[in-house]
C-alpha cells in the first residue's frame, strides 16, 4: 500500500504513572478499529502479566492505527512508553521515533514529578505536545484548576485540550483529531538511501532478534543487504512489517513509518537500540544521534533456595537478557548463599520485576541480598575499583577514599507534607536545593540525596510521609566522596557475607541495630544460644540474642503415632533444605528477603 | 518364632472426652459395647487363623478410650478369645488402662483373674482445680483411691500416667503429685507434657484465651523436677516420656521402640508387620461392618521403604535409654553411621546433647527437651 507520508503521524503517549495512559491507548485502538473491543484485552499493550498486575507499562509497543478525518485515510503510529521512574530511559527511546507526544494528565491529580520529567524529555527531543485532560468523570477532578496548573508549571497552551474520560471513552475523537491536528507528519526523503532507528529490540524463537524501526529515509523491502552502523555488521532482510498491534507482515516499510525488520540476526546485542539501519551498498552518510547507553543504578545478589539449579538461574536471566539489554549480571559466590549472581538493574522496581519473572516464569525460588549502588572506591596504592558487592569492599586500610553515586531529587508534594518531606530527605542525607510553590496545591522540593539511600526505603518512607500524594523523580548526576563503612552482621561469631551492607557512617549504628532485631525475628531458635552482631572492622555495634530452644520434643511415640511422626520429621527435613547453614547456624532462606523491609 | 505384641482399642469414655483428647473414642455409644466386644473377638479369630500361628504373643495392651468403662465379664470374654487363638509367652506382659472414676473392685478382680498383669491408671494431678481445668471426671481422692485398691487387690506392676505443663499448673503441684506416687511405690511413671492437639476443647480454650499454659521453660522446669525426684526414689527414666524401676519398664511400648512388629484391633489400630505399617477404619460403624462381612476394616497400608525404616529406627531409638546401637544399625542399613553423620555427631556431642558409650549413640539426660531438632540433624 503506497502511504502518503503527509497522512503519518508518529507519536507516544508520556505521563505520570497511573495517570491513565494504557487505558487511554486501549481507546485510541478501539476507537480506530485497530481491535474490536472483545479482542481488546484490557490494556493490551501491556504484554506481560506482571505488567498487567500491577498496571504498569515497562517495555514499550508499537501499534499502527487508521483513523479517517475529513474524508482522508491517516496513519496512526502509537508508541507505547513506560511511565516508572526506572524506565525513563526507555521513554526517551520512544519520543526519538515520534514527532509528537500526547501529555495525560490527571484531572483529580494534577502535574507530578514524572509528569515534568516527561515533558522535558519531549522537548529536548523537539517533540510537540499535545496536552490532554484525563479522568474528567471523577467528583474530584478539578479541570479548570489543573489546567493553569499545566499551563503555569509546564507552560503549555490547555485552551483546547481535549477533556476526556479514557475509562468511560468520553471524548476520544478529540484526541484523534488533535492528534492530525496538531502533530506534524514526519520528513524524510525517501529517494535516499534507507536510515532506520533501532528503538528497541526482542527475540523471536522463530524470526531471530527482531528490531523495531522508525523509518527517517528511504525504505526497506525483503531481500534488501543491509548493516547495522555502529557494529558494521551486514544482513539479508527476511520480513518487514508493522504492528496491529500484533505483528504484520507488509511488503515495503517506507519512510516515516514505524515497523520491524527481521534479518535471521541470532542475537538482540546485534540488533543494538539506538543503532542507525542503512543500506550496505550505498549507505547513508552519517548515523542517527542514538542514545546514551544506559547503565545500571542498582545491585544485589540473586541466588537460588535450591542451589543445585544455578544453571537455571543462568539460563533465565540470560533469556530475559534477550529482551532487556539494561539487565546485568556476573557470576558471584556468597559462602552464605553459594552459588549466584549479582544482577545490576535500573531501579529497585526494575529488580522486583526481574526477581518476579524468575519465580513466575522460570519457576525458581530466589534469594536476593539487600540492594546496593556501585560505589568508586580508592585505593592507597592509586588504583580505583567500582564495587557494588558490599562484601568485596577492600579493608579499611587499603582505601583511601570512597565515593558514592549522587541523584538529583524532584519532589512534588502538596504543601501539607512538606516538611515531614524535609524531615525525610535530611535524615537521608540530602542536601537541599531548592523549594518552590507552583501553585496552592503543589510544592516541588530539590534535593541531592546520595543513591545508596534512595534505593534502602526511600520511595516507603515518601508514600507514607505524604500520605502517597508525594510524586518523586531522580536522577544520578554525580559521585561524591563520603565516609561510608562496611556493616558486617555476625551470626554466632562468623561473618555471614549476604548480609553485609555499604552504609555512611552516621547511619551505621542505627542500621545494625535493626538489622540484628529484624534478624532475631525471623532466624528460629536453635540447639545454643545464638548471638547476632552487627560491626564495622573488628568493632561490635548490635547485638541480640536467639535463645536456645528449649522444647521440641513429642511426648507420646506409640503404636499409632510412628508414621505420623515419622512424616512430619519428613516434612522438616525437606523445611531444611531451604534453610541456609551459616557455620553451625540455620538460617532460613526468608531471612535475608525479610531484612531487605527494615521499616522505619 | 518371632514375637508380636497385640494391641486393643477399646473407644467408650463416659460422659464426654477429656479436653485434651485427640484420640478416638465415643461417650453416646456405651449402650453398642457388646456389640463392639463381639466384633473385636471375632477380628481376633480373623487374625488368629494366619499370625496366630506364625507369632508368639509378647505383650498386650488394652488402650483407649477408656478401657476400664468396659462392663463386668466383657474383658473375660476378649481374654478368652485371645488365648483361644493366639499362643502366649508364659512371661507376657497384660496391660489395660483405667481411670480412676471407672475402675471397681470387682473389675480389678475380673482383669487380674484372665491374666492382666499390668495396671496403668489415668491420675494426671493430684490438684482438683488442675483436673477441672483439663476437663477429668475425677478427684484427686478418687485417683488415690483407685490406686491403693489396685495394690491391695494385688497389682503388683502398676502405671500411673501424669501430666505436666497444664494450664496454672506450678511446680509445688507438680512436687506434690511425684512425692505421693513416690510413696506409693508406684512401679512406672509415664509423665507426658500437654500438647495441645488440633480440634479437641483444650486447644480451643486456649486460642481464644480462656485459658494460659506455662511457658516452655516452665515445662521443662518441671520436666526436671519430675525426672530428679523419680530418679532419686529409683524410678528411672528409660524413655522420653517414661520412669520405671529396674525390670518394670513397659516391654509392649519398647516394642515399639525397637520397631518390633504389633497388631492393633479395633476402631483406629495401628499395625506394624513384615515392615508395613497399616491401619483400621476410623469409623464405628464401618468397623463393626467389616468385620460383620468377614473384612478386615483396614483402610490405609504403607509398606516402608529402606529409607523410611532407617529414619524411623533412628528416631525411636534416640527416645529411649538404650539408644542407637551403632553396630547393629550398620549391619541393618550399611553404611557407617559415626562416619556418615561426623560433622553432626561432632556437633551434637561437643555441645553435650549426645553421648557414644558401649557403642551406642545416647541422648543425654538434660536433652531429651530437644529430641526433634537433634533427630533432624541425624536422619
Amino acid at each position: 500500500m503506497e502511504q502518503n507520508i503527509k497522512n503519518i503521524r508518529n507519536f507516544c503517549i508520556i505521563a505520570h504513572i497511573d495517570h491513565g495512559k494504557s487505558t487511554l491507548a486501549d481507546r485510541l485502538i478501539e476507537k480506530t478499529g485497530t481491535l474490536s473491543s472483545r479482542e481488546l484485552t484490557e490494556q493490551v499493550l501491556d504484554s506481560m502479566d506482571i505488567e498487567r498486575e500491577r498496571g504498569i507499562t515497562i517495555k514499550l509497543t508499537p501499534t499502527r492505527m487508521f483513523y479517517e478525518y475529513n474524508g482522508e485515510e491517516y496513519t496512526l503510529n502509537l508508541i507505547d512508553t513506560p511511565g516508572h521512574v526506572d524506565f525513563t530511559y526507555e521513554v526517551s527511546r520512544s519520543l526519538k521515533a515520534c514527532e509528537g507526544a500526547i501529555l495525560v494528565v490527571d484531572a483529580t491529580q494534577g502535574v507530578q514529578a514524572q509528569t515534568l520529567a516527561n515533558v522535558y524529555l519531549a522537548l529536548e527531543q523537539d517533540l510537540t505536545i499535545v496536552p490532554v485532560i484525563n479522568k474528567i468523570d471523577l467528583p474530584s477532578a478539578r479541570v479548570e484548576e489543573v489546567k493553569k496548573e499545566i499551563e503555569d508549571i509546564i507552560g503549555l497552551s490547555c485552551e483546547d485540550a481535549p477533556l476526556i474520560s479514557a475509562k468511560e471513552g468520553i471524548n476520544i475523537d478529540k484526541v484523534l483529531e488533535s492528534i492530525v491536528q496538531k502533530i506534524p507528519s514526519p520528513k524524510g526523503d525517501k529517494n535516499k538511501s534507507l536510515k532506520a532507528l533501532i528503538f528497541d529490540s526482542y527475540y523471536d524463537n522463530f524470526k531471530g532478534a527482531v528490531s523495531l524501526v522508525r523509518v527517517f529515509d528511504g525504505s526497506v523491502k525483503v531481500g534488501d543487504k543491509i548493516k547495522m552502523m555502529k557494529t558494521n555488521m551486514s544482513y539479508d532482510v527476511t520480513e518487514v512489517g508493522v504492528f496491529c498491534p500484533s505483528p504484520k507482515e507488509i511488503s515495503v516499510l517506507e519512510t516515516g513509518m514505524v515497523g520491524y525488520i527481521c534479518a535471521s540476526i541470532k542475537n538482540v546485542s546485534e540488533t543494538k537500540v539506538g543503532d542507525t539501519i542503512t543500506f550496505s551498498d550505498n549507505p547513508t552518510e552519517k548515523a542517527l544521534e542514538g542514545y546514551k547507553d544506559v547503565k545500571p543504578m542498582v545491585y544485589c545478589g540473586v541466588f537460588l533456595v535450591d542451589g543445585s539449579k544455578y544453571n537455571d538461574l543462568k539460563d533465565a536471566l540470560e533469556k530475559l537478557k534477550l529482551n532487556d539489554d539494561s539487565l546485568h549480571f556476573t557470576p558471584e559466590v556468597s559462602t552464605a548463599l553459594g552459588y549466584g549472581f549479582r544482577c545490576g538493574f535500573l531501579g529497585l522496581l526494575h529488580l522486583e520485576i526481574i526477581t518476579e519473572r524468575l519465580e513466575r516464569e522460570f519457576n525458581l525460588d530466589v534469594i536476593t541480598t539487600a540492594p546496593s549502588v556501585s560505589y568508586r572506591v580508592f585505593k592507597t596504592d592509586g588504583s580505583m575499583i567500582e564495587i557494588s558487592n558490599p562484601s568485596l569492599l577492600p579493608a579499611v586500610t587499603e582505601i583511601k577514599e570512597i565515593q558514592e553515586p549522587v541523584a538529583s531529587v524532584i519532589i512534588y508534594t502538596p504543601p501539607e507534607y512538606v516538611g515531614n518531606i524535609m524531615e525525610l530527605c535530611q535524615g537521608k542525607r540530602g542536601e537541599y536545593l531548592d523549594m518552590q510553590y507552583l501553585d496552592k496545591n503543589r510544592v516541588m522540593l530539590k534535593y541531592n540525596i546520595p543513591l545508596n539511600e534512595i534505593v534502602y526505603d526511600f520511595f516507603d518512607g515518601l508514600k507514607s510521609r505524604s500520605r502517597g500524594y508525594a510524586s518523586l523523580d531522580y536522577e544520578v548526576n554525580k559521585f561524591e566522596k563520603s565516609d561510608l563503612v562496611k556493616l558486617d552482621i555476625l551470626l554466632n561469631g562468623e561473618k555471614c557475607d549476604a548480609l553485609s551492607i555499604i552504609v555512611h557512617r552516621d547511619s551505621a549504628y542505627s542500621r545494625g541495630k535493626k538489622l540484628c532485631e529484624k534478624l532475631k525475628q525471623v532466624i528460629p531458635r536453635q540447639l545454643f544460644e545464638l548471638p547476632i552482631q552487627a560491626c564495622i572492622g573488628g568493632k561490635v555495634i548490635a547485638r541480640e540474642t536467639v535463645k536456645a530452644m528449649r522444647k521440641d520434643v513429642l511426648a507420646k511415640c506409640y503404636g499409632g503415632d510412628i508414621s505420623r511422626k515419622r512424616k512430619l520429621l519428613e516434612k522438616q527435613k525437606e523445611g531444611k533444605k531451604r534453610m541456609r547453614q551459616i557455620g553451625s547456624v540455620e538460617i532460613p532462606s526468608e531471612a535475608f528477603m525479610t531484612i531487605l523491609k527494615l521499616d522505619d | 518364632m518371632n514375637t508380636l505384641a497385640l494391641y486393643f482399642h477399646i473407644p467408650f469414655c463416659n460422659e464426654r472426652k477429656c479436653d485434651y483428647c485427640s484420640f478416638i473414642s465415643f461417650c453416646n455409644k456405651n449402650d453398642r459395647m457388646d456389640e463392639y466386644v463381639d466384633a473385636l473377638i471375632k477380628e481376633i479369630k480373623m487374625r488368629g487363623a494366619k499370625e496366630g500361628k506364625e507369632y508368639k504373643i509378647s505383650s498386650i495392651f488394652f488402650g483407649g478410650g477408656t478401657p476400664s468403662v468396659l462392663s463386668d465379664g466383657q474383658m473375660t470374654k476378649i481374654m478368652i478369645a485371645i488365648k483361644q487363638n493366639f499362643r502366649l509367652l508364659p512371661n507376657a506382659e497384660i496391660t489395660i488402662e483405667a481411670n480412676p472414676e471407672s475402675i471397681t473392685e470387682s473389675k480389678l478382680r475380673e482383669y487380674l483373674l484372665v491374666g492382666v498383669n499390668r495396671l496403668s491408671i489415668g491420675v494426671q494431678s493430684l490438684n482438683d482445680k488442675l483436673l477441672a481445668a483439663i476437663g477429668r471426671r475425677h478427684t484427686s481422692k478418687q485417683a488415690k483411691e483407685a490406686l491403693s485398691l489396685a495394690k491391695k487387690i494385688g497389682f503388683k506392676n502398676i502405671n500411673v500416667d501424669m501430666m505436666i505443663g497444664l494450664p496454672e499448673q506450678t511446680l509445688s503441684d507438680v512436687k506434690k503429685t511425684v512425692k505421693y506416687l513416690i510413696k506409693e511405690r508406684v512401679n512406672h511413671v509415664s509423665a507426658y507434657s500437654l500438647i495441645l492437639e488440633p480440634g479437641t476443647v483444650l486447644q480451643e480454650k486456649v486460642r481464644v484465651g480462656v485459658i494460659k499454659l506455662p511457658s516452655e521453660d516452665e515445662t521443662v522446669e518441671m520436666y526436671n523436677l519430675v525426672l530428679d525426684m523419680l530418679s532419686h526414689a529409683g524410678i528411672k527414666r528409660y524413655e522420653v516420656s517414661n520412669f520405671a524401676m529396674l525390670d518394670y519398664e513397659c516391654k509392649h511400648n519398647q516394642n515399639y521402640w525397637r520397631l518390633g512388629e504389633y497388631l492393633a484391633f479395633g476402631v483406629g489400630g495401628h499395625s506394624y508387620m513384615k515392615d508395613t505399617r497399616f491401619a483400621n477404619t476410623d469409623d464405628f460403624d464401618k468397623y463393626l461392618q467389616s468385620i460383620e462381612n468377614n473384612t478386615l476394616p483396614i483402610v490405609s497400608v504403607e509398606k516402608l521403604s529402606f529409607n523410611e525404616r532407617r529414619e524411623e529406627t533412628i528416631m525411636l531409638a534416640l527416645r529411649t535409654r538404650e539408644g542407637l546401637n551403632l553396630e547393629e544399625f550398620d549391619n541393618r542399613f550399611g553404611g557407617h553411621f559415626l562416619r556418615d553423620k561426623k560433622k553432626e555427631i561432632e556437633f551434637l556431642s561437643n555441645r553435650g546433647f549426645i553421648s557414644l558409650r558401649n557403642g551406642c549413640l545416647k541422648v543425654s539426660e538434660n536433652a531429651y527437651y530437644v529430641l526433634n531438632s537433634i533427630i533432624l540433624k541425624l536422619v
